[in-house]
């Protein structure tokens, strides 16, 4: 039986054309413009051995850029997500003119090169531009300190927040909702006891993903950092001098040690995501872990739906996204 | 048994047309190169024709000189044609010393370079594209134009700097970039070295003692001469900024006199940006002719005048005269007299676990 | 509030970059994007990302296709290496074609016996964009396919359809949201990249310097007016994408 459904869809499969042509186009491509220069990399040699990696993945300049990218990338993660669920929560449940144009803006910091977006924030925030000389008589300095880092990174990582939560909060139940609303329930504890959890996980996702970029992130951070040693130099820009410096097994060490933890937390992301297809008749099986609930779950319901293709390859290719952001400085 | 004959039939077929391709390449390649000969070898033949014809020049330069080669070709492409009938277009590329060494060491065609330091050229004559002696082909070891490194420090100089000591007291914040990417930086780190030295009667470990001392008053470390302006000027940060006498002018012309003032040391060093021939490009292209004239034309009187207007001192005594005021006698001691060879310098203070390493510990 | 958020985000940014770039009058303006210099970068960037993103797209379909399509051993490592240039850093992007076709690099010295330009010239800049911009397109249609699986087109198959009535009436219907977000994400980072460009570009004025570049170069230069002028052509640029974006998904919801 089983041979037979095997052959039955091989059978199947050589059905479709275009194996050959794809296959060969694809290796050929791939080939040409990625794996005949990387092996020039690999062929040269690096010089990079366990003792020199420890000694530069730990020397205090190096870990106290792992603060500064870290702590600056988790608040604006942690801003974005409360900032990211009121634009959808706006743009979702009401009707303003001009809606479609907000929408389309939020993907502004997708499109933006960074280097612009670098410019521009640095305009704003120093001590003479428009925001930069509201906060300067408070005593505040938001450009060339992490406060600034934390805002350049609330601009790059805010669409994903808002891209995730959205479609989440476009098909909860509005029905629901009103029912709690008629059996007494006032807003907030609607909004507490009812919405809030289906969209925890979509937050969580948009969280992660916000977080893994903003790791990542060089060129707007560059402008706006000051990029002092051991005060506001992030990770990236410390492989960057390290590079400049022609010290490549030195980037090399910085590269792989910062890259491991939004690696971790993007292979969770897909690991929840793709790596535990169960039939669906199995869904529902009693008890699970909390991260099967309200993470692996949700995650996989929201990227099955078919009429939410869209989002759903958005956010699954989310996470790779964000983690290729976070782990190149571009 | 199928599936497998059909990946190895794709992976086969990628394979072939990966070489398909370079064979193409090749084949249009070996055409394009039996007509270029008979290119490259026109100006050899006919050279009284060929002088009609016009030439391109590529100047890879350092960052501080776009300004002073914008204008510089301007007056040299004039002179050119007046002189030879010859139009000469110029291409420039600007960027960090070290890495436009670099690249041409990987094969920016530069007809002439003009960088921050002779080490970036020794480079490219290690390379073999510059023959030896590059240094004795042009006057004043190759060094057109020279300067010198002073101190910009902000309006009304309210932390009153006014020589090398002044830097290290408490409170001072001091802007210079990294020496170990930046030629200008090499400089102001040797300026504060040959200072040292002399303050203490050549005594090696004082001088890098205050040296040590300078560096734990800078709060920031720029890769670049341009980036250490930028921080100084454009963010408001550090009080004092070392920086080359002509980027001093210029960010004083450019962002405002009301802002910064220059202050000169005592003492600083003469710092000598070479100019060079690349050789290896100029024999292959046929520009040997108009390359030696353009660095040498920067020796005329319109070519040092320019330098003076945009700031560097220049080498000619009738021009410098003129120029008097505008660069104040500072005594001053060249990297020959104090440290000898670009070479021994870059090994003793700037390669990995050289003195600057040894010092220079961040955050502490 | 949540307009105060978006404004403040999202729109002061847009806003500033306009702005300055306005700041000294029109004319300053026009003379920062009518200098021979800017209007040049502007072409490259417009080439580089006229070859990259159709290259990168039809590689993105074939791929997506072959991987999704069909069983075969090696799958998994194939998809592995689609995403390993988002797992390299741009700069790292630009220096391994350094290594390669640099005067010192693997084909160096060949090159230069042809007189043939790829590094510091228009192809070094080409390859350097279709590295870094090569997963996009593969990256979001491979998990839509892998969703839709073949029912529908073995179906068309059976029913006397060709390879490319299926692929252009059954495959791209369904997967066209995909691909177009996939082509527009590989044509913002196309005309942005600055880290890959940078190593390979040579920063030769008016040749080889596109407009990320050049807005370094004159930020660099003091002329602030003129980088953000240069800046808002790029900030327009993508608001064109968005734009169009917008207006297909808009075209294709009714």
């Amino acid at each position: 039986m089983a041979v037979a459904n095997k052959q039955n869809n091989r059978a199947a499969r050589r059905v479709l054309p275009g194996f050959g042509i794809g296959m060969g186009f694809t290796v050929f491509y791939m080939s040409l413009v990625v794996l005949v220069p990387l092996s020039a990399l690999l062929l040269n040699k690096t010089g990079l051995t366990w003792d020199k990696f420890w000694s530069v993945a730990t020397d205090p300049r190096v870990l106290a850029s792992y603060r500064i990218s870290l702590g600056t990338a988790a608040i604006a993660a942690g801003v974005n997500t409360v900032l990211g669920l009121l634009l959808a929560w706006v743009l979702v449940r009401y009707d303003f003119p001009g809606k479609r144009l907000w929408d389309a803006l939020i993907d502004l910091p997708f499109a933006l090169p960074t280097a612009v977006a670098g410019v521009a924030l640095t305009a704003i925030y120093s001590a003479n531009g428009w925001i930069g000389s509201l906060l300067a008589p408070l005593g505040i300095k938001a450009a060339f300190t992490p406060l600034g880092i934390t805002i350049a990174l609330m601009f790059i990582g805010i669409p994903f927040v808002v891209r995730t939560v959205q479609p989440v909060l476009q098909d909860a139940e509005r029905d629901v909702e009103e029912a709690a609303a008629t059996l007494g329930a006032g807003r907030w504890r609607t909004f507490r006891a009812v919405i809030l959890p289906t969209l925890v996980p979509s937050l969580l996702t948009g969280f992660a993903l916000a977080f893994a970029r903003g790791i990542g992130e060089y060129g707007s951070v560059v402008f706006i950092s000051g990029n002092m040693p051991m005060k506001t130099e992030i990770a990236p820009l410390l492989i960057m001098s390290k590079l400049e410096q022609f010290d490549y097994a030195g980037a090399t060490a910085v590269r792989c040690s910062c890259c491991s933890s939004p690696f971790c937390c993007c292979s969770a992301l897909t690991y929840f995501n793709i790596g535990r297809v169960r039939p669906p008749g199995s869904r529902r099986r009693g008890g699970g872990t909390w991260l099967e609930l309200y993470l692996a779950e949700p995650l996989r319901r929201l990227w099955r739906r078919p009429h939410r293709q869209r989002w759903r390859s958005r956010g699954s290719n989310g996470a790779w996204s964000a983690w290729q952001a976070s782990c190149c400085c571009g | 048994m199928d599936m497998k004959k059909r990946i190895k039939t794709g992976v086969l077929t990628g394979l072939a047309a990966v070489m398909a391709l370079t064979l193409v390449a090749c084949g249009s390649q070996t055409t394009g190169s039996s007509a270029s000969p008979s290119g490259s070898a026109s100006p050899a033949d006919s050279e009284s024709k060929e002088s009609k014809e016009s030439v391109e020049l590529l100047n890879v330069s350092y960052d501080p000189t776009r300004e002073l080669y914008d204008q510089y070709n301007k007056a040299f492409a004039a002179y050119w044609e007046q002189a030879q009938g010859q139009k000469v277009t110029f291409k420039q590329s600007h960027g960090g010393s070290g890495k436009q060494s670099r690249s041409v060491i990987d094969g920016l065609e530069a007809d002439v370079v003009t960088l921050a330091l002779g080490y970036d050229i020794d480079a490219i004559r290690e390379a073999g594209l510059i023959e030896e002696g590059w240094e004795e082909e042009f006057e004043h070891n190759s060094s057109p134009y020279t300067s010198t490194i002073v101190f910009l420090v902000r309006k009304g100089n309210p932390k009153n700097i006014q020589d090398w000591p002044d830097l290290v007291q408490d409170g001072v914040e001091v802007i210079t970039p990294n020496p170990k990417t930046s030629g200008g930086a090499r400089w102001n780190y040797l300026a504060a070295w040959g200072y040292a030295l002399k303050a203490n009667g050549n005594d090696e470990a004082k001088a890098q003692e205050f040296v040590k001392e300078l560096f734990t008053h800078v709060p920031v470390l720029d890769s670049g001469a341009r980036g250490a302006t930028t921080t100084f000027v454009e963010r408001e940060i550090g009080d004092v900024l070392l920086a080359w006498e002509n980027e001093a002018y210029l960010s004083i012309h450019e962002l405002g006199p009301d802002k910064f003032e220059i202050v000169n040391p005592s003492v600083s060093i003469l710092a000598e940006p070479p100019v060079a021939i690349v050789d290896k490009v100029v024999d292959k292209r046929g520009t040997r002719e108009v390359a030696e004239a353009y660095l040498n034309y920067l020796y005329s009187e319109e070519g040092q005048t320019i330098a003076a207007d945009n700031y560097y001192r220049p080498t000619l005594d009738s021009v410098s005269e003129k120029y008097q005021e505008q660069f104040p006698a500072i005594e001053l001691f060249t990297l020959r007299d104090v440290f000898g060879t670009w070479e021994e310098t870059q090994n003793k203070h700037f390669n990995d676990g050289g003195i600057f390493d040894q010092i220079y510990v961040p955050g502490s | 509030m949540a307009g105060l958020v978006l404004l403040w985000l999202i729109v002061l940014p847009l806003v500033t970059v306009l702005s300055e770039a306005l700041k000294r009058g029109i004319d300053v303006y026009w003379a920062a994007l009518s200098d021979p210099d800017a209007r040049a970068a502007l072409r490259l960037t417009l080439l580089v990302a006229a070859i990259t993103v159709p290259l990168n797209t039809v590689f993105g379909v074939m791929a997506a296709w072959t991987i999704t399509k069909f069983q075969f051993k090696g799958k998994k490592l194939l998809t592995t290496l689609i995403d390993l240039p988002f797992a390299i850093s741009p700069v790292i992007g630009g220096l391994i074609f350094v290594l390669v076709f640099g005067r010192q690099g693997w084909f160096g010295p060949w090159l230069e016996a042809h007189d043939i330009k790829i590094i510091f010239a228009v192809p070094g800049i080409v390859l350097a964009t279709l590295f870094v911009t090569f997963p996009f397109v593969a990256k979001e249609l491979i998990p839509l396919m892998e969703e839709q699986g073949t029912q529908d087109e073995e179906a068309a198959v059976t029913l006397g359809a060709s390879g490319w009535q299926v692929f252009w009436k059954v495959t791209l219907p369904s997967i066209r949201w995909g691909l177009l977000y996939g082509i527009i994400l590989c044509n913002a980072r196309a005309m942005g990249e600055f880290g890959a460009v940078s190593v390979v570009s040579g920063h030769i004025r008016g040749e080889t310097n596109t407009l990320p570049l050049h807005v370094e170069i004159l930020y660099n230069e003091y002329q602030f007016s003129a980088s953000f002028a240069v800046a808002s052509l790029l900030l327009l640029l993508a608001l064109a994408t968005l734009l169009i974006k917008n207006l297909l998904t808009r075209k294709n919801a009714h």
